[in-house]
């Protein structure tokens, strides 16, 4: 996945690029070591969480291109993934376009062939309300001599 | 290599692309080293553009040739034009590079147009007032695609349209920058100027000023692109 990235980022104007999944993990990034890796997982989870939202007006979405003084941001909706590019903001996309209709397809067949995420074990059950004034009673110490066991003790 | 007198048997490719103006073509021919002559035809006129591994090395129009030839080629409206691989010319009239070629190209169309804008105007042509808000979204609703238009605030509050269609317009927008917000903060680009989204059934453009949204609904059988350019002309002209 890595050299199929590594080829869009060398199409003029690329500045880095990424693959994210469905669940708004990170798979894969070609990006200088300026951005770290913080930051494009972030960058993951809000496209996650932001896709399905996009759709209600239009459709399925083939393409999202955001503009900014210096950069833009092309969102490549794939199978199950995104490919994210960051762009100088004159890059020409109909040459970007050519780019990355050849790697999306190469990129799907990465995705779908990753293996599934390893599923962490259950936390254990939490303790039932018997168990819980069981320990409770153990670890209180005994009142003083003569006061009063309703009392607090600080 | 055959010369332009010598016609050569090989199938031309040619055609029009739709929103792909004629510096993508350029752009495109230069990334795969191209070598061959563009006859471009519109309704101004025709011209030739020769390349050799992707540079540009001579244009003609009309009279005129070299870097001025390809200025007018390049101020033309949409036209058609026919790619010819391995047609060459022994002329050399340009020695930039592409790059440098469109870059300069891009000066030189601006120099000329605020020429053009800075020559004194008939005297019964009265200055033209900035349009309304109003106008300009009836304006921008008769482009052809459009299916609608409407203008709000960043908070989503609708300016001068209360019909539902805005409501879920101004709804949409609002998201779509929030999500672009976001991804240029974390990307350090700062906040979207302006975006698209395209869809199956409908296309999404959004423009952003100081305090409001343009929103603009297209039809998902029309290209965004052209669209874009359209919206973006008669934004200009509304100035």
């Amino acid at each position: 996945m890595q050299s199929v990235l590594n080829q869009l980022n060398a199409v003029p104007g690329v500045v880095g690029s990424m693959v994210c999944d469905a669940e708004g993990a990170l798979v894969s990034n070609c990006f200088p070591p300026l951005f770290d890796n913080a930051a494009l997982a972030s960058a993951a989870r809000v496209l996650a969480d932001g896709a399905a939202g996009l759709e209600t007006v239009t459709g399925k979405v083939g393409m999202v291109d955001l503009r900014y003084g210096d950069a833009r941001i092309v969102v490549k909706p794939m199978a199950g993934a995104h490919l994210v590019l960051l762009c100088a903001a004159q890059t020409n996309l109909q040459l970007l376009n050519i780019s990355t209709s050849v790697a999306l397809p190469k990129l799907e067949k990465l995705v779908a062939a990753r293996p599934p995420p390893v599923v962490a074990a259950p936390p254990p059950a939490p303790a039932s309300k018997k168990e819980k004034e069981k320990k409770a009673k153990e670890k209180a110490p005994p009142p003083p001599p003569g006061e009063d066991p309703g009392l607090f003790h600080w | 290599m055959p010369s332009l007198n010598e016609p050569v048997k090989r199938a031309d490719t040619g055609g029009e692309i739709v929103g792909l103006g004629l510096s993508d073509v350029i752009q495109i021919n230069q990334h795969n080293r191209f070598s061959g002559c563009i006859a471009i035809e519109c309704a101004v006129g025709s011209g030739l553009l020769f390349f050799r591994d992707g540079e540009i090395i001579h244009a003609e129009q009309g009279k005129r040739t070299g870097e001025e030839a390809f200025y007018d080629i390049l101020e033309w409206p949409p036209g058609k034009f026919r790619l010819q691989p391995n047609v060459t010319t022994t002329r050399n009239t340009i020695q930039k590079t592409s790059q440098h070629l469109l870059l300069d190209a891009t000066r030189v169309l601006d120099e000329r147009r605020a020429g053009r804008q800075a020559a004194p105007p008939p005297a019964e042509a009265a200055p033209r007032p900035p349009l309304r808000s109003s106008e300009v979204l009836e304006k921008l609703r008769r482009i052809p695609g459009v299916a609608y238009a409407a203008l709000h605030g960043k908070d989503g509050s609708q300016v001068g349209d209360d019909s539902y269609e805005a409501e879920v317009l101004a709804g949409q927008a609002i998201f779509l920058s929030m999500i672009g917000n976001q991804l240029g903060a974390l990307f350090q680009a700062g906040s979207v100027l302006s975006a698209s989204v395209q869809g199956t059934t409908r296309h999404l453009l959004l423009f952003a000023t100081k305090s409001h949204f343009l929103s603009v609904l297209v039809n998902g059988d029309t290209p965004a692109g052209p669209v874009e350019t359209e919206v973006r002309r008669v934004l200009s002209g509304a100035r």
